[in-house]
Parts: structure tokens; C-alpha cells; sequence
């Protein structure tokens, strides 16, 4: 339906609410002097916190409007909802934002005011009648507001569920698309009883003040010990050593060591490891785990640091889609030992330098990961026009100088594990790339970029030229960024990171004729929800012509169908520019 | 999209009025005096607490799933007599569903119940329903749905109050919101001059009603300023303005400036403009 949609949008909000009944078996609270009045069945203010059975309740806020469902609970409470949402920055060359992007923040605004309490309060019937008190009855609509009380009684609200509703009237609530967050700010009511909550998507758990990894350790050498050779001491404090594994890697100041774990007692067999100076140690000093992955895919090495680090749900990984992009970085095995925690963030935007990214899709409630890579043979790129598509008045065309790259420097093979990752001095191996940007006859100035990737262990020439490959591919011409609206129904079915190709007057060709030009999704906005959606793309530049390897027997090129030269790619002579047909050769990537 | 509601009016009533040629004055009703007693579920299941109907908010509803006889009724009861000459109900799926509903008092405590005004009511959609019936004294009182499409009941208002008639109708200059007259309209369309899609977001209506001619004892009379007290102050009313002519009711606050009866100059007339935020959601 495109005409004479009803927008609704509703905030849910997801409490954390026992299921049981106040001083019903096995809740064994009861009405006393200490305890004058019921609970309000969340977890502060519970009188048995031992049988406190976690179930969820969920608040629903909208505006005040017609169309809501009736016989759902919904307070007409929300003003507004800003949103600032997911932008990716693939190749890591928008200096705007790290290398993993900008993550969504959504700001909703609403205004407190005078409840029955009946929604929120199980035994709010019997506030009025005198049996949920020791005291006398009261109406709890003339006690208070409905965010003021609702913040007293659950002031544990961060990380908590929150999903914003955008459909239309008519549907029912749990068919309208759901945009899902947690709950990270929640601000008020202050003295006009403006209530300020914010969301943010999964991702912000990964951020340095919530998540670091490795975790660190807590025990501690009970004597010193020297510099060099084997080594033996005692964790303290007692029993410490079973936060330990019986073998590892660990930091102790700036070394590495080697160790094995029997109780609290440790042995360390090999000094000065992952290329780590030796030292000698003093009683009490850190006895640090160390984080190490060996020849791992990327894949799993960025599942690893969100699942067990920043503790993101393993169920928010698309196992098919990761296992598709990861196609496009077969050979991306990482080594590396992190001897201190580290912000699980900063981990991650070093592992976008190497051409991927990740995202939350707030629809799918999934992390999303993505290469940066061409489209597949067979693979569409939707197409979006401005004759049909784009909505008046809103496309906007920025050049971005600041993204085109003519020579590249991929820095690898780190010396010291301990010592900085972003210190050229502490990598043996480079690997560059310098394309024709810069040439004089095109726009005759370089711009240079730097990557320094500790993931690579001693060094991977492979890995490395086709990360500076695809950037020197992608970026050789000065990117184009268009931002534009199109009509809700018609961004259905785009996302981002999506490969399109848009057809505006905006990019034209040389006769003035709108060019079709690939472009790759990288930020959507829900700008009217359910109306209109707000959207960036940024030109592709992955020139070339792209396709499988065949693994089996293939006609001739002059004997294949289009459908066969779109999948395999065929060997050309390398005398000639172009097939008999008139199409180029085939690329590698 | 948009209703204007029903009004029904018990035949004795209606004789009085006609006789009197107010019948269509507008009138309007605040008094949330089922609020003062005791709220509850008669029949059905209860799904959302009864006492939510008198709230006065249309966010929070009484739910109730009919018996096995398709019957749900919504009691009130008072420790002592209340007289009551309306009934009004708002925020209802009451036409959606079918439903036919009946309102009844009861003198001897519950045990027996008497039908107010024309019998069943067979309300055509989602609108407000107000009923006006002789004053009735009585500790009980009861709104009575039989759905036969066993669908739940909903309920968000059902005020119990007296009614405050005008003493003059509105001749002119009145704009009845026949349907919602907050409409925001939103339409894309595409570079290519394209017509893309409309959506909409209805805010229900707005009222703006100016009563003229009104007696200056009237103004300074009891009903008057217990009325005007109450809605300056945001308690919802139910208001009809030509309620002999047409079934326009709406339940409402007020949305705009306060309510302040002026000195229109001969015989001490008095004026004034209701201006009113309207539930308007059929």
C-alpha cells in the first residue's frame, strides 16, 4: 500500500518484571512494619529477591493520535523520536568516523504525566482499597507521575530491550516492523516532566568502557623474577589460579610469556614470546592473560570478540550472510596475541582496515558483516532512478575528495606483540600499491594511506595485496556520495550495504545523459517513518568485469550463454583488448 | 472515517424538551461521578481493570471477554443514591463488534436491573454514544454489551454524570468536525514529477463552539461554574450541539484558550468560546 497510510510508530520498552504474586509460594514477602507496602514486582524494591522470577513486561508509548489499537495499553506519551543512524564506512577512509563507522543513536522524547497506575502496578487496586499497605487506601493517580514512579521502581534500565514500531493503522503491533535497540541514557522527568531516554544499537556493548578484551586478570607473581630463563612462582591470591587456563600466553610489564597452570602454581617455559623483550619482574606485579588467535578466519575472530567479549548474543549473527561475505575473504586468516585488554571497539575498527565492516540492522536485529568487494556474478543491483524513485527536492550530490587514493601503504607483520599496533617502526613487512590517480594527466596530486594491521601475525603478502587492491580499485577515483529520500514502500526492500545502481541527472556523462552508476548503500534513515526513508550511497568504482573460476567442464566463450559468461570468466589473449563479442576481459580479484 | 456519534434520548425526555423547544440546545456533561464509587466487571472475563473506564483517559480501557451467553456488563455502585441523568461512552469498539448495549440502574442493590432510555442501543460504529434520560436516583448502576461475535469489549470512557443544558442553541458559525479535522498529510513525489504515495496522521478534531446569549445568572450559576472551573482546569466533558437535530457528540478537553464568559453588552448577555480537543477515532 502506497496511498492512505496511517503512520504509527510506537516505542516499546522492555522491564525486566517478576511473574509471581506478591506473597504468593513461592514469593514469601509479607506486609510488615519493615515492609509497610507490596512490591511493585521489579527487582528493586523486591522482598524475596531469591524467588524474584524474571519475566519481561513491555511498555508501549505513541503519540497522540488516532489509529492505535484499542485493547493494547499504549500511553499517548511520546513527543518525538530523532534518530541518528548507522553509517558505514567502508575501506575505513571516511576520517569522520573510525573505521567500523557511526553506530545508531536514537533520542525519544516524552512527557510524563498523571496514571492510574493500573498498567504498571499489579496491585494497584488494592492501593486504593488499603490491602497492598499497612496504611491507609490512596489513589495512585493522585500520587505522582507515570515516568516518575516508573523510574523509582526500575532504575535498572540500562541494556535493557527497546524497539521502535513504525507501521500503520490497521496492522496489528507485532506485524509492524520493529527497529531494536537498548536502552543506553535515560534522562528524567525534569520540572515540565520531559522524559529523555536514548538507544543505541548492540554494537555500542562493544565500546571501550563496556567491553575489553582479554577481561583482565586479577592474579598477581608472589615473588620477583629475573630476567630470561625458566621461572616458577605462586598466584596470589589464593585459589586465583582457577580463573586461569592450565596452558596459555600471558603479560607480565611488557613481556610475553609462556606458561603452564597447576592450581596457584605457575610455570613459565618460554620467555620474551610474539617478539617481546625480556625482563625481570617484581612480587605483586600483574600476571595477565593474554588474548591470541592463530590462523583464524576473520569471521570468526570478529564472532569471538563480540559473543564472548562484548557479550552480544550469538543468536544476532547471521550465520548464512557472514558465511556469504566471508567468500570474498577466503585466506583472511589472523594471527595475533593482544597482551593487555583493549577496547573490543578499537579491535574491531582495526579489523575493518582490512576491507570488511560490520553493522546492526535494527530491523533484523542482526550484525551484518560486509566486504568490500564487487558485485557477484548473477548478483542484481536494484535500480533507483530520479525519474521514478528519488523524491523531489531532496538529492544531494557531495564529492569526497578526502576518500581518493593513489597510493596505499599496508604496514604487516608485527615485531613486538607488546609494543604499539599503530607504530610503523614496529613492522617488519609492507606491502603498496600506487595507481594512476595521480598521474599528471589525471589529477596530478596523490593522496596516501596508511594501514597498520597487528592481525597478520608475522606478516601475509596475500592477505595484505588484496586488502591494498581492492582499495586502490575502489578508490582510485574520487568517490561520489549521493544522499536522497525515497518512499517508504519502495526502501522496503533495501538495506544497507547494498549494491545499487542509480540513474540521475546528478552524475551525468559527458553528453549531459543520466549515468547509471553503481553505488553501495551506506546509511538509511527512517526520516517519516513509514513514509519516507532518508539515504546515503556511495559510488562503487569497482571497475571491471568479474566472475567464478569455473571448477568443471564449460563451452567455448563463442559457444556460452550470457548466463554462462555472467558466472565463469574466460582466459582472453593477451594481444587483445576484448572478446569477439566487443566486451572487455576478465578481472581478478 | 470520522463519526459523529449517537445521541439517544429516553421518550419522555425527548417530549419535555420538545415542549420546552430546547430540544436542541447543545448540552454537555463532566460530572465523572462513577469515579466517587465502586468500579468492577459484572459479567465476562475481565481482561483489563474496570476501574480504567473511569479514568477519564482514552489510552486505558476496561476489556472484558463475554460469557458463554455473549454478555459483558460494567457494574458501578455507590455507598449511597447518586442522580444521574446521562451516560456517556467513548474510546468503545462497541460498533466494530456488534454489540448491543443497554443502560440500566437497579434500586434494589443489584438483584434486578431497569432499562434507561430506548432499549437497545445498536451503535453503527466506534463513535461516542451519550444517553439522556430523566434523573435517576440509585446506589447501581450498570452499561450492559451482548456480542454475539464473542468479541472482547472495550471500553476507554463511560462517564456518569448530570447534564448542563445551554439555555440557547447555536445558530451559526459552528463547524461539527463530520470527520477528524486533524488530518496532517504527507505526499512524495519523485524527481520525475511522479506520484509516489500519501500517508496521513489524524490527531482527532478540534471544536471551537461560541456560545452566545447566555443569561447572567446562568453564567454565575452553580452548574455553570463548577462546569468552567472543571474544564479550565482539563476535565473532559462530553459535548453535543444540536443534539434534537443530530447524533454529534464528541468526548473532549479543552484545546485552547480558557474558558471565560464575556459581557455582551444588552440585557447582561453573557458569551463564550469552547474551544475543545476532541477524541475522534472511528
Amino acid at each position: 500500500m502506497t496511498f492512505e497510510r496511517e503512520l504509527v510508530q510506537i516505542l516499546e520498552l522492555d522491564f525486566d518484571f517478576c511473574t509471581r504474586t506478591y506473597g504468593a509460594a513461592p514469593c514469601t514477602a509479607s506486609l510488615s512494619a519493615s515492609t509497610p507496602r507490596k512490591c511493585f514486582n521489579m527487582a528493586a524494591g523486591c522482598q524475596d529477591i531469591a524467588n524474584f522470577d524474571k519475566g519481561t513486561k513491555t511498555l508501549r508509548y505513541a503519540r497522540s493520535q488516532n489509529g492505535l489499537p484499542k485493547g493494547t495499553l499504549i500511553y499517548p506519551a511520546l513527543k518525538s523520536v530523532s534518530t541518528s543512524p548507522i553509517e558505514i564506512n567502508m575501506g575505513g577512509l571516511d576520517r569522520r568516523t573510525g573505521p567500523l563507522g557511526k553506530a545508531a543513536r536514537v533520542t525519544v522524547m516524552l512527557q510524563d504525566f498523571s496514571d492510574n497506575d493500573v498498567g504498571l502496578d499489579p496491585y494497584a487496586l488494592e492501593r486504593r482499597s488499603g490491602a497492598a499497605q499497612t496504611g491507609p487506601g490512596y489513589n495512585p493517580e493522585e500520587f505522582g507521575t507515570h515516568f516518575g514512579r516508573l523510574r523509582a521502581r526500575c532504575p535498572y534500565f540500562l541494556g535493557r530491550a527497546a524497539r521502535v514500531r513504525e507501521g500503520y493503522a490497521g496492522q496489528d503491533i507485532a506485524a509492524m516492523p520493529a527497529l531494536h535497540f537498548i536502552v543506553t541514557e535515560w534522562d528524567g522527568p525534569d520540572h515540565s516532566g520531559a522524559v529523555r531516554i536514548t538507544l543505541q544499537d548492540v554494537l555500542d556493548q562493544a565500546r571501550g568502557e563496556k567491553a575489553v578484551c582479554p577481561a583482565l586478570s586479577q592474579g598477581k607473581l608472589d615473588r620477583d623474577i629475573a630476567a630470561g630463563g625458566a621461572a616458577a612462582f605462586t598466584l596470589v591470591p589464593e585459589t586465583i589460579g582457577d580463573t586461569y587456563p592450565a596452558e596459555g600466553r600471558a603479560s607480565i610489564g611488557s613481556e610475553i610469556v609462556r606458561f603452564t597452570r597447576s592450581g596457584d602454581a605457575v610455570t613459565i617455559f618460554e620467555r620474551a614470546v610474539d617478539g617481546s623483550v625480556a625482563a625481570s619482574h617484581a612480587a605483586d606485579d600483574l600476571f595477565q592473560l593474554c588474548w591470541r588467535c592463530e590462523d583464524a578466519p576473520i569471521g570468526d575472530v570478529a564472532r569471538k570478540l563480540m559473543v564472548d567479549y562484548a557479550g552480544i548474543a550469538d543468536s544476532r549473527i547471521p550465520d548464512a550472510q557472514w558465511a556469504a561475505e566471508s567468500d570474498w575473504m577466503v585466506g583472511f586468516h589472523l594471527t595475533r596475541t593482544i597482551p593487555k585488554p583493549v577496547s573490543v571497539m578499537a579491535l574491531l575498527n582495526e579489523l575493518a582496515q582490512l576491507n570488511v565492516t560490520w553493522w546492526h540492522d535494527p530491523l533484523a536485529d542482526e550484525v551484518r558483516m560486509g566486504a568490500n568487494r564487487p558485485l557477484a556474478p548473477g548478483e542484481a543491483a536494484p535500480s533507483i532512478t530520479d525519474e521514478f524513485d528519488i523524491l523531489a527536492g531532496t538529492l544531494r550530490r557531495e564529492d569526497l575528495q578526502d576518500q581518493r587514493l593513489t597510493q596505499i601503504m599496508f604496514f604487516h607483520g608485527v615485531i613486538n606483540s607488546a609494543d604499539s599496533p599503530t607504530d610503523t617502526k614496529n613492522y617488519r613487512r609492507a606491502t603498496g600499491d600506487i595507481n594512476d590517480g595521480g598521474a599528471a594527466l589525471r589529477h596530478n596530486q596523490d593522496r596516501l594511506f596508511q594501514v597498520h594491521c597487528p592481525w597478520l601475525g608475522g606478516g601475509n603478502d596475500n592477505v595484505a595485496s588484496a586488502v591494498v587492491d581492492r582499495l586502490s580499485n575502489r578508490f582510485e577515483d574520487i568517490p561520489v556520495r549521493l544522499t536522497f529520500e525515497l518512499d517508504a514502500a519502495r526502501a522496503a526492500d533495501l538495506n544497507i550495504g547494498d549494491l545499487v545502481t542509480i540513474t540521475t541527472r546528478a552524475v551525468q556523462d559527458d553528453i549531459g545523459a543520466p549515468l547509471p552508476v553503481q553505488m553501495q548503500i551506506t546509511f538509511m534513515e527512517h526520516a517519516k517513518p513509514g513514509h519516507s526513508v532518508k539515504m546515503a550511497a556511495q559510488s562503487h568504482g569497482f571497475g571491471g568485469r568479474f566472475s567464478y573460476f569455473l571448477s568443471g567442464p564449460a563451452p567455448d566463450y563463442d559457444a556460452a550463454s550470457d548466463a554462462d559468461r555472467a558466472f565463469g570468466c574466460y582466459l582472453i589473449d593477451g594481444a587483445d583488448d576484448a572478446f569477439d563479442d566487443g566486451t572487455p576481459p576478465y578481472s581478478f580479484f | 472515517m470520522g463519526g459523529d456519534g449517537v445521541i439517544v434520548t429516553d421518550s419522555v425526555l425527548a417530549a419535555t424538551l420538545a415542549a420546552a423547544g430546547t430540544q436542541n440546545n447543545p448540552f454537555l456533561a463532566h460530572c465523572n461521578i462513577g469515579a466517587t464509587g465502586t468500579v468492577a466487571t459484572g459479567v465476562g472475563t475481565e481482561l483489563s481493570a474496570a476501574v480504567n473506564a473511569v479514568s477519564g483517559g482514552t489510552y486505558n480501557f476496561w476489556a472484558c471477554t463475554p460469557n458463554l451467553s455473549d454478555l459483558a456488563t460494567l457494574n458501578f455502585s455507590f455507598a449511597s443514591a447518586k442522580t444521574i441523568n446521562f451516560i456517556g461512552i467513548a474510546a468503545h469498539n462497541l460498533g466494530s463488534i456488534g454489540a448491543v448495549v443497554r443502560v440500566r440502574y437497579s434500586l434494589d442493590a443489584g438483584a434486578t436491573y431497569i432499562n434507561l432510555a430506548g432499549g437497545d442501543i445498536t451503535p453503527l460504529d466506534d463513535a461516542a454514544i451519550g444517553v439522556r434520560f430523566p434523573a435517576v436516583s440509585a446506589t447501581h448502576w450498570q452499561i450492559r454489551a451482548v456480542v454475539a461475535s464473542g468479541e472482547d469489549v472495550v471500553i476507554g470512557v463511560a462517564l456518569l454524570s448530570t447534564v448542563l443544558d445551554l439555555p440557547s442553541r447555536i445558530y451559526q458559525g459552528y463547524t461539527p468536525p463530520i470527520t477528524q479535522t486533524r488530518v496532517e498529510l504527507l505526499s512524495n513525489l519523485s524527481e520525475g514529477g511522479h506520484i509516489l504515495g500519501t500517508s496521513y496522521v489524524r490527531r482527532g478534531s478540534q471544536i471551537s463552539a461560541a456560545l452566545k446569549y447566555l443569561p447572567a445568572a446562568f453564567v454565575r450559576g452553580t452548574e455553570w461554574i463548577n462546569f468552567q472551573r472543571a474544564f479550565n482546569q482539563g476535565r473532559p466533558i462530553f459535548w453535543a450541539w444540536r443534539p434534537g437535530k443530530y447524533g454529534d457528540i464528541f468526548y473532549g478537553v479543552r484545546g485552547g484558550n480558557e474558558l471565560v464568559p464575556t459581557n455582551s453588552g444588552p440585557l447582561d448577555l453573557m458569551s463564550a468560546t469552547l474551544d475543545m480537543a476532541v477524541y475522534d477515532d472511528v
